[in-house]
């Protein structure tokens, strides 16, 4: 490994690689688990908190899942002063092209927008890359639902379910496993809670120690984009049985 | 002075514009296309000083297409058209009026009034220039809405007519544009005076 190509944001390594982004990436494997699942009638996001300490004011805001536009949203996992920057870089997109269209962004144009400022910091500026990954979960005319996965090298893909963060190869494979293609939003909803009570580190699952969104569309056929409460959480928790950290680890 | 007009039918709009490119008392030539082809199913009308800006509209249009893999709605268009000239109003004005009309599978045709201080509406019948005084006229009078293509340009006749017969420096000849569920394209020119060819050298 070639250590003195390292401190350098924006060259290659001789064996072709950018290292900072790698590293990036590395630091993203630490942070808590976000899953999100594409569904017929609606998109899933379930993001594992890793702050739950009893003094943490429990406010509006929220540490995993952020809307972006009255039709988007996204799940986080990385280093969140990071996620800030970026999550306003999107914001501000998304408002400059309704200003300018009168019409809402396609799902797809703010994730390649988004990417394309993350691919700047790998190539000039000297900056490091932003320890951040992202899914977007959201709505337009054009494909209906739809969810993306962007990493912090500025790549991004559709995906029809999607891990982020800590042990997420575990909960990929396990998606890969248990996703169908007609899956509805209901069925969604216990596909991540089931794919998170299993790839989490801790003993048990309660509401306090994740958040859950939805992406969906409500009968006026208006965009909805809602966070669950901690009550319809431990609800969901107590139907589908994972309220508890099962035995066996994959 | 330019005239530019147009009206929204039954799964189609249509537009007319005359064709005279006039300077002062000179008549450069009265065949100048003055409707622009934005899009497989758009349409720009413009009056004025409009080449240079009603290109600009067109290559970003395309742009949007190649970028994105998906066409601008006429709403889109018609608001970034009007984004533009509003953008450029304060510093380097464009001197265009624009009628853009265009056909979307989801929402049907639609016709977009955006004058040259970047006014917008949406409209069902609209006119520019010293012709807009009789055919606005002409067409409150016998435009009704789900017009047949028959009918649209039966009423468009009729304001070309006025035009002719009332307007004292009448342009010769007028050129007519349709776009509906098929596409845009050209419909017809009306003529009165036919440029002579360029005798071979």
């Amino acid at each position: 490994m070639s250590r003195r190509y390292d401190s350098r944001t924006t060259i290659f390594s001789p064996e072709g690689r950018l290292y900072q982004v790698e590293y990036a990436m590395e630091a993203i494997g630490n942070a808590g688990t976000a899953i999100g699942v594409l569904a017929k009638d609606g998109v899933v996001l379930v993001g594992e908190k890793k702050v739950t300490s009893k003094l943490l004011q429990a406010s509006k805001s929220t540490e995993k899942m952020y809307k972006i536009d009255d039709h988007l949203a996204c799940a986080v996992a990385g280093i969140m002063s990071d996620a800030n920057i970026l999550i306003n870089t999107a914001r501000i997109q998304a408002q400059r092209y309704a200003y300018a269209y009168q019409e809402p962004m396609p799902v797809e144009q703010l994730v390649q927008s988004l990417c394309d400022t993350k691919q700047g910091y790998t190539q000039f500026g000297g900056l490091r890359p932003f320890g951040v990954s992202f899914l977007f979960a959201g709505w337009d005319k054009n494909f209906g639902f739809q969810l993306y996965m962007s990493d912090p090298s500025g790549n991004y893909g559709g995906w029809k379910a999607a891990a982020i963060g800590a042990n997420n190869p575990a909960a990929q494979s396990m998606l890969k496993q248990e996703y169908k293609d007609d899956i509805t939003r209901e069925e969604a909803v216990q596909l991540v809670l089931k794919v998170l009570s299993k790839t989490m580190d801790s003993t048990s699952l309660t509401s306090d120690k994740l958040e859950l969104a939805e992406i969906l569309l409500a009968p006026t056929g208006e965009v909805k984009y809602q966070v669950c409460s901690p009550d319809s959480v431990n609800k969901l928790l107590v139907k589908f049985g994972v309220t508890q950290q099962t035995p066996e680890t994959s | 002075m330019e005239c530019v007009f147009g009206l929204v039918g039954d799964g189609f709009a249509v537009i007319a514009a005359d064709t005279s490119a006039v300077n002062s008392i000179l008549v450069h030539k009265s065949n100048e296309d003055k409707i622009m082809i934005l899009d497989s199913h758009k349409l720009m009308g413009a009056s004025g000083d409009m080449v240079q800006f009603t290109e600009y509209i067109q290559k970003n249009v395309h742009l949007y297409q190649f970028r994105n893999g998906i066409p601008l709605t006429t709403a889109a268009a018609a608001n970034f058209t009007r984004g533009e000239l509003a953008t450029a109003l304060r510093k380097n004005p464009y001197f265009v009026n624009i009628l853009l009309a265009g056909y979307d599978k989801e929402t049907g045709p639609s016709l977009y009034y955006i004058d040259y201080i970047a006014t917008l509406h949406k409209i069902q019948k609209g006119a520019f220039g010293y012709g807009s005084y009789f055919c606005l006229s002409m067409m409150d009078r016998h435009y009704h809405s789900g017009m047949s293509v028959e009918e649209a340009v039966d009423l468009i006749d009729k304001c070309i007519m006025e035009i002719w017969s009332r307007l004292v420096v009448a342009p010769p000849n007028f050129v007519i544009k349709i776009v509906d569920k098929d596409g845009a394209r050209e419909y017809a020119w009306r003529e009165t005076i036919k440029d002579a060819g360029v005798a071979a050298a």
